[in-house]
């Protein structure tokens, strides 16, 4: 005998969830458990030094000895030498800038005070991620050039035989400079080169110089110090890599490979989907919403597979929305209200702009 | 004689994620949270019977569900586990959206039908959906929630008092009484018609 089973009414209620929204939902939980996670850390350690810096004043009371200096300080002080397989790829400078080393790399910090922060690239190439501080300059030296910035990332590199100087600006402005003027001054997507003029530059540099815009995918060039120099990554590799910086959490490298590929490669299949990425991340971790906005604008104008569109179209108002651009928001609402009447972020979508 | 077997790699079970995510394996609570964030999304949008929360509902109650994992007796009962923190979330929300709604703070906004309900639904099942979201925002919250268990999800009284927490008594009495306003507002209906 066939038994039939009657469905129950909960099998008529709509699936609520998009893989967008649960993609929202876990960036959220993520970012709410791993920072829970690094406050208690930090508590912890808080603690423990506190309890490690009353235990060595009791100490120095008692003995009256001199104090041993800091255990790894060493890197924090001007003069010393930064070595990529010493310290790791990564270092944390007193005034919260990041400075990322390849392998090979080699820096020496020549000045590090509240006014002036200098390294000297003497090996391979190091990535840096400035905090803007106005009353401190950030200069980074690479045989008689200078690159010197206020507040954005950006990469320098020198070629295994010393014979090129590399700068890339992922983020804000830098400018390159020898001993007596002004080369070049960089934005975001741009690169510069010492090395001979390249075959097809887009853009002269402003005093001198190889200006290159980031979207010109560059052949690769060998160098043993520079194993993965930006410029080599491809679109596969440009979004593997943001794929995996948002999963592990690391919201602001995601969307810096994301922004890179849909960049250099805009007629990849995926620059699209790789631009809509880029867009939640500004929106929702990086509190961007007209960045999230270009991004998701960017993403509906690109060929290739649209089954985010929709998605990319309501988002659009939402960060048209959250930036209290009214006129653009209302404009995105009617583009999304129709091309996808009755969508599935319809009665969120018909709702937002009226509160601006 | 039997073929030749191919043995296929098992997933992990709920089991093994819930330990290792206990161990501090962020991997596993991802995997935890995609396999489960549908069934608990589908549970909160029935309960609240509407968009506008439905994110924080299920982000909370993930997020209580992974602090609280060293409580879970058994890890092979995460889903359900779940399942009852989703509800008990949901109880809350609707409790404070009521509120709110009464202070004046917030519009009292009536569930959205068309929204809710899938085309494909048979013409008595829309009905019975009709019904039952058409007086849930004159119930209570404890009440709206037992009542959506029992009609829409068609749990058993047992299975409603171990999703809610309350006792069997009291999901009784609160059934009691949701039925009797739906059996009202479905006469009224009628009778409009």
């Amino acid at each position: 005998m066939k038994v039939v089973k009657r469905r129950q009414p909960a099998d008529f209620i709509r699936d609520p969830l998009s893989s967008d929204r649960i993609e929202r939902i876990w960036q959220g939980l993520d970012t709410r458990e791993y920072g829970l996670a690094k406050w208690r850390r930090s508590k912890q350690l808080a603690v423990a030094l506190a309890v490690t810096a009353c235990a060595a004043a009791l100490v120095l009371f008692l003995f009256r000895k001199p104090p041993a200096p800091p255990a790894g300080a060493v890197a924090q002080r001007a003069g010393s030498v930064l070595e990529a397989p010493k310290l790791g790829e990564q270092l944390l400078l007193p005034d919260g800038s990041e400075v990322r080393l390849a392998n090979a790399a080699r820096a020496r910090v020549l000045e590090l005070s509240a006014r002036e922060v200098r390294l000297r690239l003497e090996r391979g190439w190091l990535t840096c991620d400035v905090e803007p501080r106005a009353e401190r300059r950030f200069v980074v030296e690479v045989r008689d050039i200078e690159v010197s910035v206020k507040g954005t990332e950006f990469t320098v590199s020198l070629e295994a035989n010393g014979s090129a100087v590399t700068v890339s600006v992922a983020r804000g402005l830098v400018e390159v400079r020898d001993r007596t003027r002004l080369i070049a001054s960089l934005e975001a997507g741009q690169r510069w080169s010492s090395a001979h003029p390249a075959e097809e530059p887009v853009a002269p540099a402003r005093d001198g110089g190889n200006l290159e815009l980031e979207p010109k995918p560059r052949a690769p060039v060998a160098s043993a110090a520079a194993p993965s120099k930006p410029a080599e990554s491809g679109p596969h590799e440009l979004f593997e890599r943001g794929a995996e910086a948002r999963l592990q959490g690391r919201a602001r490298d995601a969307a810096n490979a994301f922004d890179l590929m849909r960049r250099r490669y805009p007629q990849d299949p995926r620059s699209g989907y790789a631009a809509f990425q880029l867009g939640r991340i500004r929106l929702d971790t990086l509190g961007d919403p007209r960045g999230a906005a270009e991004a998701f604008q960017f993403a509906l104008a690109r060929p290739g597979p649209g089954f985010f569109l929709e998605d990319a179209q309501a988002r659009l108002v939402e960060a048209w929305a959250r930036a209290k651009d009214a006129r653009s928001c209302r404009q995105a609402r009617a583009g999304y209200l129709a091309k996808y009447p009755g969508g599935a972020h319809s009665s969120r979508v018909v709702r937002q702009c009226d509160d601006l | 004689m039997l073929g030749r077997v191919t043995r296929l790699e098992a997933q992990p079970t709920d089991a093994e994620l819930v330990e290792a995510a206990r161990a501090g394996d962020r991997s596993a609570k991802e995997a935890l949270f995609r396999r489960h964030v549908r069934s608990a999304g589908e549970r909160a949008y029935r309960l609240l019977g509407r968009d506008q929360e439905l994110e924080d509902v299920v982000q909370e109650s993930f997020a209580q569900a992974f602090a609280g994992l060293l409580q879970l007796e058994d890890p092979r009962a995460f889903a359900g586990w779940l399942s009852a923190i989703v509800t008990g979330t949901a109880i809350g929300v609707i409790r404070k959206r009521r509120l709110l709604a009464r202070l004046g703070i917030v519009r009292a906004e009536p569930v959205q039908l068309e929204a809710l309900i899938a085309h494909s639904a048979p013409p008595d099942v829309v009905a019975e959906l009709r019904g039952v979201y058409g007086v849930i925002h004159e119930l209570p919250a404890a009440q709206q929630v037992v009542l959506i268990l029992r009609r829409v999800e068609q749990l058993t009284l047992v299975e409603i008092a171990e999703q809610t927490g309350f006792s069997l008594a009291t999901v009784k009495r609160r059934l009691v009484a949701a039925e009797a306003r739906l059996a009202k507002g479905v006469g009224l209906g009628t009778r409009k018609s």
